[in-house]
């Protein structure tokens, strides 16, 4: 053993730099706005030695006393060539700007872009705020989910719902963070609109797979979302005025170079506009929505830099006797510190909730639920830049989650309603990892997390007979901690480059989950609801495995992939049949547990370049469940196995002022349960269901249509026209099928389509 | 001003175009049709009736699809088995059945094709009604109170029997036609021993006759009709649609369920 830890100790530290090496670091930053450029490249052109900027902006190369050409490179901005004669330590900031092409640097900038070849992520999709703003999206919005459920392996919900199903994962396996912060019901609107405004957003990137040891809690993904910091360099005001809605964002220094602020504010109307045409029965109708994003940052000295970021959201529906509203509310504080030009640190606070309630007055009762999740995080990431072969990240979590599954009470009234109890759980997670450069062909990033999960009481926990008659009861007192779970979980993606412009990639990742939503009918609404782990629900555990082959042709013009994946799923939750989440204060009791498994087959074909860009993705996969009391024990198909995915979207510069924009998507219909005959029991008729999930909803496809007009383009204001058409040719896509017996004892299927034609008129400006 | 409503009329217009329901054919493949078992032994009357029937297509009309070529057997405590005779189509009776709580009937069906379906339960306890409850409600508010001025909610009173575990489920017939389509079911976890009230759901004028039947039922057949009565309720809380789970066995629709019975007859003035 001894012997063992003297070599792998040996080996680590001839990978590690002797007295004679220097640092070169420093920050990355847009020359216009002096935002942090994230993932930005810093190449050593002698050695072909180079790292990446973390996520804030930070790069750090230890290398031998010696002359170098460093090049600083970011998509979309001209790559910058610095002489560096490093005999010292040197701090080197530098600022990027994306005007200006000479001949020169263009053949450089190809050279860089072939990152999505290069790099060690797999799985991964990045996405530039400046593609999402050309596609046409409903009711004129650019919406960043919307965008990401047409690229391959990421599926949409029900029709105008922006929640979404990576690799037939369901749809609360996904962790979405917005500045660390996670939101756990990111749909407005039932869907239609996400909670994003992304005109205060910088950067989206996320993981289908390959998740790096830093982030846990979800199996199927994670989406890991950075909000702008705010210009440093001077004022700007930006936003845009719509149809239903309207936004609007300032940013500007606090102390210029120094320190910034960004504001965005975005709120829909639909209730002033639609109440003159709905009559007396809907005067006091509200129906509306608004986000508030709030960052403000500031550099305390050479080495030290805070920052605050904050989001209020919330959805409002109803009248004067019913009403239905929720929202997210987040709250991030960071401290990045520099140990020293290798170890960069970065402390956060992060304080996250959701909730809901509804509210109906009948007679002269009012009748509430409420639900909500609050949740408590302190984390500390460390990234220390050993030397130009690797870059070690390590760190730790702890979440405090407080979970009020369902509160319901009746005012005016004897009864008082039922409340279940309030879950409170500690969830942790540390995590140590490694990003190496083997050799010139093959890169690593891997490494390992731990994850813990606690119940805290007080609690009641109960177990159930097959009967969901409670067999027993074991209190907890307050501040008990009780049933701790561990996991570990280990990560690793791999690259080999095959050649300049073609690799192949791999990954396997184990992931943990301890929260779980519990859905209602067979589309998320918002009234579903989160809990905890337990002694009778386990944790979710995937393992994935995938493995793609990446190529980029005719100089980096054009881009291709094709991933192939694998996931099995452990400790998947499901209802038995008759099983209701509404108002169950022994909602476990309805709960059965089994196992899931997906796989599938992805393609992508971009073109990157010209007038004429945009993209091809189809997937091809399966997923599916299988539980001991549902459907006789026999794998089905989840509700969002999704055979067929196309998606096909194309933007066109037709002049300078006008560009166009079309997406068009096909896929196959949600698996459902139907009905298959009838009969009759007790005097009544009944209808006869098939297998689980046996039948399909019809295909759904769409195409829309977009034109981006430039109205003025100078230095001092920027406006723009644009036009969106949802749906073009106006088809009735299923939203939902029922089936009714009419008198006659004929059966009937109605569809309810949700959208048909949607034309929107935008105006956006900046200045 | 004029630009406001312009976009107003802009808006409203966008969205009529949107949302709409229409009725649609569907592909469905017609399952096989299955056997439908409706098996009742009522204890305190000492009737066995079964009445068996297929169950029809998808876009089939309502026909009952009446199986005449079962046989249908009744295994009593003693173990003797009973043969339960076709009366009339589909419909098979015996007379004169001798059982108390507690014992065990095996209730047993053999289709034409020689499939067995074979569901076991045991007699519950008897029950005594108590008392019937009218409140009077006028104005013709309330759930289909109808056109009559004053329509009547029944409250039904009984006592349940302690330290046994009992299902009740109460039955109305107004005016010789049994009442169909909800079922009201109750269970004595909780409330073991204590008096029992319920409300029906259904609304009596003046001048009807109305029975009142409540009945002491087995644990299977509460499950079934509880698993029914949530199946056909599906609303707001829905869930993936299901069978109601039978207590016969190789999938068979419908259920077995013992009663006993107690009832009392009322005209509504």
């Amino acid at each position: 053993m001894r012997k063992l830890i003297n070599i792998s100790l040996l080996l680590f530290l001839s990978t590690v730099t002797f007295a004679q090496d220097f640092t070169l670091s420093g920050f990355m930053r847009d020359a216009s706005t002096g935002e942090e450029l994230l993932y930005a490249t810093v190449l050593v052109k002698e050695t072909g030695q180079g790292v990446t900027t973390n996520l804030y902006g930070f790069y750090s190369l230890t290398l031998p006393k010696g002359d170098y050409t460093v090049q600083y490179s970011y998509l979309g901005m001209t790559t910058m060539e610095v002489q560096i004669a490093l005999s010292v330590n040197i701090k080197q900031d530098i600022e990027l700007s994306s005007g200006g092409i000479n001949l020169d640097e263009i053949v450089i900038k190809a050279k860089k872009e072939n990152e999505n070849v290069t790099n060690t992520e797999v799985s991964t999709v990045t996405l530039s705020m400046k593609d999402a703003k050309l596609i046409p999206v409903l009711l004129g919005e650019q919406d960043i989910l919307k965008t990401m459920q047409l690229l391959p392996g990421v599926s949409a919900n029900s029709e105008g719902s922006s929640g979404f199903f990576v690799r037939g994962g369901d749809a609360d396996q996904n962790l979405i963070l917005l500045d660390e912060a996670p939101i756990y019901n990111a749909s407005h609107l039932l869907g239609f609109f996400s909670v994003f405004n992304s005109d205060a957003l910088k950067d989206v990137k996320l993981y289908k797979g390959g998740m790096p040891a830093e982030y846990g809690g979800r199996v199927s993904s994670v989406m890991d979302i950075r909000m702008k910091n705010g210009n440093m360099k001077e004022w700007k005001v930006s936003g845009g005025v719509g149809l239903i809605s309207s936004r609007l964002t300032a940013e500007g220094p606090i102390q210029k170079d120094k320190g910034s602020v960004i504001v965005s504010a975005r709120r829909t109307y639909a209730d002033v506009l639609a109440r003159p045409f709905l009559g007396d029965d809907f005067s006091d109708l509200s129906l509306y929505f608004y986000d508030l994003n709030f960052k403000a940052n500031y550099k305390l000295g050479e080495k030290d830099r805070i920052y605050f970021s904050a989001y209020n959201g919330r959805d409002v529906f109803g009248t004067e006797n019913f009403g239905f509203d929720w929202g997210n509310t987040t709250g991030t504080f960071r401290w990045n510190h520099l140990f020293s030009d290798k170890l960069f640190s970065n402390t956060t606070l992060i304080y996250s909730d959701y909730d809901y309630g509804f509210k109906v007055q009948a007679g002269g009762n009012a009748i509430s639920l409420s639900s909500g999740i609050y949740d408590y995080n302190v984390k500390q990431d460390y990234n220390w830049y050993v030397n130009p072969k690797n870059s070690l990240r390590f760190g730790w979590q702890g979440i405090y989650h407080r979970l009020k599954p369902s509160q319901f009470t009746i005012e005016g009234s004897e009864g008082d309603g039922e409340t279940l109890e309030e879950q409170k759980a500690l969830e942790g997670g540390f995590y140590i990892a490694n990003e190496q450069k083997v050799s010139d062909r093959l890169s690593l990033n891997y490494g390992l997390r731990l994850s813990t999960f606690s119940n805290i009481g007080a609690y009641t926990e109960k177990t159930y007979d097959e009967f969901d008659n409670v067999l027993t009861e074991t209190t907890y007192e307050d501040g008990d901690v009780y049933n701790t779970y561990y996991g570990l979980e280990p990560r690793l993606n791999a690259t080999y480059l095959l050649n300049d412009v073609s690799s192949i990639k791999g990954s396997y990742n184990r992931n943990y989950q301890y929260l779980h939503l519990l859905s209602n009918s067979s589309s998320g609404t918002p009234t579903d609801f989160w809990i905890a782990s337990s002694t009778l629900v386990k944790p979710q555990i995937a393992d994935q495995i995938a493995l793609g082959y990446f190529r980029n042709f005719k100089d980096n013009i054009y881009e291709f992939s094709v991933e192939s994946y694998y996931k099995n799923l452990q400790n998947q939750v499901g209802f038995e049949d008759g099983g209701s989440a509404v108002n169950n204060t022994d909602i476990e009791s309805d709960l059965v547990f089994g196992d899931g498994r997906t796989y599938g087959l992805e393609f992508y074909l971009k073109k990157k370049k010209g007038d004429f860009t945009g993209w091809i993705s189809y997937t091809l996969a399966k997923s599916e469940r299988q539980f001991t009391e549902v459907n006789n024990n026999s794998w089905f198909s989840a509700r969002q196995d999704r055979t067929h995915d196309l998606s096909i979207v194309g933007m066109y510069q037709i002049t300078p002022r006008l560009n166009a924009s079309a997406s068009f998507v096909y896929y196959t219909g949600d698996a459902v349960t139907f009905p298959v005959g009838k009969y009759f029991v007790d005097g009544s008729l009944v209808n006869l269901y098939g297998d689980r999930n046996s039948e399909r909803m019809p295909d759904y496809h769409r195409f829309d249509f977009g034109l981006t007009y430039i109205l003025k383009d100078s230095d001092k204001f920027y406006s723009d026209l644009n036009l969106s058409i949802y749906n073009v040719y106006n088809r009735k896509n299923a939203y939902s099928i029922d089936f009714e017996i009419d008198d006659n004892g004929q059966t009937q299927a109605t569809q309810l389509a949700l959208f048909g034609i949607v034309p929107s008129l935008t105006w956006n400006f900046n200045f | 001003m004029k630009i406001y409503q312009i976009i107003s009329i802009l808006v409203i217009a966008a969205m009529s175009f949107t949302s709409c329901e229409e009725i649609i054919e569907l592909d469905l493949e017609n399952a096989e049709p299955k056997l439908v078992i409706e098996a009742n032994i009522d204890v305190t009357n000492q009737t066995a009736t079964v009445f068996l029937t297929k169950s029809n297509g998808f876009y089939d009309d309502i026909s009952l699809n009446v199986i005449t070529d079962a046989t249908v057997n009744l295994t009593l405590a003693d173990g003797s088995i009973l043969n339960l005779p076709m009366v009339s189509d589909g419909f098979y009776a015996a007379f004169g059945i001798n059982a108390a709580e507690g014992d065990e009937l095996v209730m047993s069906v053999v289709d034409g094709d020689e499939k067995v379906y074979e569901a076991t339960e045991n007699v519950p306890h008897e029950v005594a009604l108590d008392s019937l409850e009218f409140i009077a409600r006028t104005g013709g508010f309330g759930l289909g109170g109808g056109d009559a001025d004053t329509t009547y909610q029944v409250f039904v009173h009984w006592q349940d029997v302690a330290d046994k575990e009992s299902f009740y489920r109460i039955r109305s017939i107004l005016n010789d036609t049994l009442q169909t389509g909800t079922y009201s079911l109750a269970d004595d976890i909780g409330f073991d021993g204590t008096a029992f009230s319920t409300p029906l759901f259904s609304f009596f004028e003046t001048g009807d006759t109305v029975t009142i039947q409540i009945l002491s039922i087995d644990d299977g057949s509460f499950r079934y009709f509880s698993d029914l009565s949530a199946a056909q309720g599906q609303g707001f809380g829905s869930t993936t649609p299901y069978n109601p789970k039978s207590n016969f066995d190789n999938n068979a629709l419908g259920y077995f369920g013992i009663s006993r019975t107690d009832e009392e007859t009322v005209i509504m003035k």
